[in-house]
């Protein structure tokens, strides 16, 4: 019930079943009430979004915008179609009656946000469920068309709406306001206060918002026509049950339904006209990187196509693992996505993100409990090689030092630390340092032999080995060495003294 | 794609295979050390019971179960860790690194499902 003021009096609007005791008030004729709400419209506090109801019907309008100026008209129209208008006198206007008031407009606003989220239907376990206040069940023109839910049988089905991945969160609030609210069970034509979930016949029952319109509804077929049904029962390899399974189906009323397998992994429609139905158990069809290998420091795509039947927009969830190494508390980095409208989604990740990324990786694409692994993608971050141009040098002579280092990226500083080996112990010197930088993930420099510091004693050939070691990021590798002699003169002497 | 169509007033049978992946947590390892066995199944029923034999292969034909578990699906996945053990016998006859592998056979499915190859070295040296 909802109350406003105008012309010095409380004017409650309220449907047929929840009217103020007789003497508490006085209904009074269309033409009056258009001219009083018509006044009344006005006093209507912001905020408040009630519904005048037609009697009968729970198809209420609301009155949020009252601005409106067609609005308004046609809720004018619709209050000299039949809208119920109760006049009270100040006397009514106990703390009760503002209690109710106020609780009654709570429920308009849940009835209201339940038809613009659901279309007016709760779809649980293949059965289309509306939520109505338990007055305008008990006040419904055909009894026989709607079976009230019994509470403790509502509390069960909304508890299940709640528990399946297809219920929004939105939607999971609503509910969550419903339950309480729910009506204690009585024999019509008496109501107790509250809501309640019905059952209609099968010929009246509402689409799912998403539900293909058919060019003869089901609505207007005869009942005879509807006595099939529809039935898939799927199972594993092993021939259990697949329970839980997210399905999406459309039925042969053109119903398009989604909900999930039942505990014996079935599904069943019945109320249908002849025909066939089609369904498609959801799933994510594809989970591929974009490179079977890459270097660490390159980004590679990881992207998952999913079956028909997910909505745009939903979330999905990529866990990356090393291969293997693939428990929940193993995961090396997670991402998020959403789907777009062709069922695609698609993220990107650079390995060198998390340390030691030279490996394999694996990753897990999940929207809710379905889930999907990737096949392995190898990553490259390790030094390769650190070679001379030759093995064998003179004093004086130039080689190229090259590296081959995977997964820096170019630019990268590189050091080289050449080292003469000290043959009889001790540590062996550092001769030069030379900087670079990576290119193609190559590291290149020349250097010059120099001539030893002191001739070699006679007879001694004076070979002398030095080796280097490249480091760029956290990379170092070691070279072989290379054996350098004394520069030979051209009279074919070593040059020694 | 898992689409069926069926008409009304018939039950619809319909399978979806299974898919069931076994996995070491390394590929190579040391003897006494504990490493996971994991299986993962999409499209296969929960509870449904795992019987799981480690073995050691011996040639392309012959293999020698070291360890068997028995276990069950939950939430599409069993995992169970292990310390690598091989009875004494086989240590004192065999020389150099060993292969283990796993098989996972679940209930009434058609063929089991096998691990990736475990290299396992010896803690110290034998003769």
């Amino acid at each position: 019930m909802f109350r406003v003021r105008a012309a010095g009096v409380d004017i409650f609007l309220c449907n047929v079943a929840s009217m103020p005791a007789q003497g508490a008030g006085t209904k009074v004729a269309p033409v009056i009430a258009v001219h009083l709400l018509e006044r009344a419209l006005a006093n209507i506090p912001s905020g408040l979004r009630p519904f005048v109801l037609r009697a009968g019907l729970n198809d209420g309008v609301p009155l949020c915008r009252v601005s409106d100026v067609r609005l308004r008209t046609q809720l004018l129209r619709q209050v000299a179609g039949g809208t119920v208008i109760v006049l009270t006198s100040c006397a009514a206007d106990s703390q009760q009656t503002a209690a109710h008031a106020t609780q009654d407009a709570q429920q308009l606003d849940i009835l209201r946000e339940f038809r613009n989220l659901t279309g007016g239907v709760l779809a649980v376990d293949g059965r289309s469920y509306e939520l109505l206040a338990s007055a305008s069940a008990s006040q419904n023109r055909a009894p026989r068309e709607i079976r009230v839910i019994e509470r403790d049988e509502a509390q069960r089905i909304l508890a299940r709406a709640l528990g399946s991945p297809w219920t929004g969160m939105v939607l999971r609030q609503l509910l969550e306001k419903v339950l309480p609210r729910l009506a204690q069970d009585s024999i019509p034509p008496a109501a107790a206060e509250g809501l309640v979930l019905v059952l209609r016949d099968a010929q009246i029952r509402a689409r799912t918002r998403e539900s293909t319109p058919s060019s003869e509804p089901a609505a207007r077929r005869s009942a005879s026509e509807q006595k099939h049904w529809v039935e898939f029962r799927f199972k594993d390899s092993g021939t259990r049950p697949l329970a839980g399974a997210q399905y999406r189906i459309t039925l042969p009323d053109a119903s398009d339904i989604k909900d999930q397998l039942n505990s014996q992994g079935t599904v069943r429609y019945e109320e249908q006209p002849s025909g066939s139905a089609s369904i498609q158990i959801l799933d994510i069809e594809a989970a591929n990187w974009s490179e079977d290998e890459i270097d660490a420091h390159e980004p590679v795509e990881l992207s998952v196509e999913v079956s028909d039947g997910y909505p745009a927009g939903e979330s999905v969830k990529f866990d990356i693992f090393r291969l293997y190494r693939e428990r929940d508390a193993e995961v090396v980095a997670s991402l998020r996505g959403r789907l777009d409208s062709d069922g695609h989604v698609a993220t990107r990740w650079t390995p060198s993100s998390i340390a030691s990324p030279d490996d394999q990786f694996v990753f897990k694409a999940s929207i809710r409990k379905v889930w999907r692994k990737s096949a392995p993608l190898a990553v490259r971050h390790r030094a390769i090689s650190a070679e001379w141009s030759s093995a064998q040098a003179q004093e004086g002579d130039t080689l190229t030092l090259r590296a081959i280092l995977r997964g820096i990226p170019d630019g990268e500083n590189a050091t080289l630390k050449i080292f003469e080996k000290q043959w009889r112990g001790g540590r062996n010197t550092l001769i030069d340092t030379r900087s670079a930088t990576v290119k193609g993930g190559v590291v290149e420099s020349i250097w010059t032999v120099p001539a030893a510091a002191a001739p070699s004693p006679r007879g001694d050939p004076g070979r002398r080995d030095f080796n280097y070691t490249v480091q760029a990021a956290n990379l170092q590798h070691t070279s072989r060495h290379v054996a350098v002699f004394p520069a030979h003169n051209s009279d074919g002497t070593d040059g020694s003294t | 794609m898992m689409d069926f169509v069926g008409d009304t007033d018939v039950i619809h049978p319909e399978v979806i295979d299974s898919e069931i992946r076994a996995f070491f947590s390394a590929s190579v390892a040391r003897l006494l050390e504990a490493v996971w066995l994991r299986v993962e199944a999409r499209w296969t029923a929960d509870n449904t019971p795992l019987a799981v034999k480690v073995f050691r292969e011996e040639g392309a034909s012959r293999r020698e179960v070291v360890k068997s578990f028995d276990g069950k699906l939950a939430g599409g996945v069993w995992e169970q860790q292990w310390k690598i053990e091989l009875p004494k016998g086989q240590l004192d006859d065999l020389h150099g690194p060993i292969n283990l592998r796993f098989e996972v056979q679940a209930d009434k499915h058609p063929t089991p499902a096998f691990s990736q190859s475990m290299l396992v070295h010896r803690t110290r040296f034998s003769s």
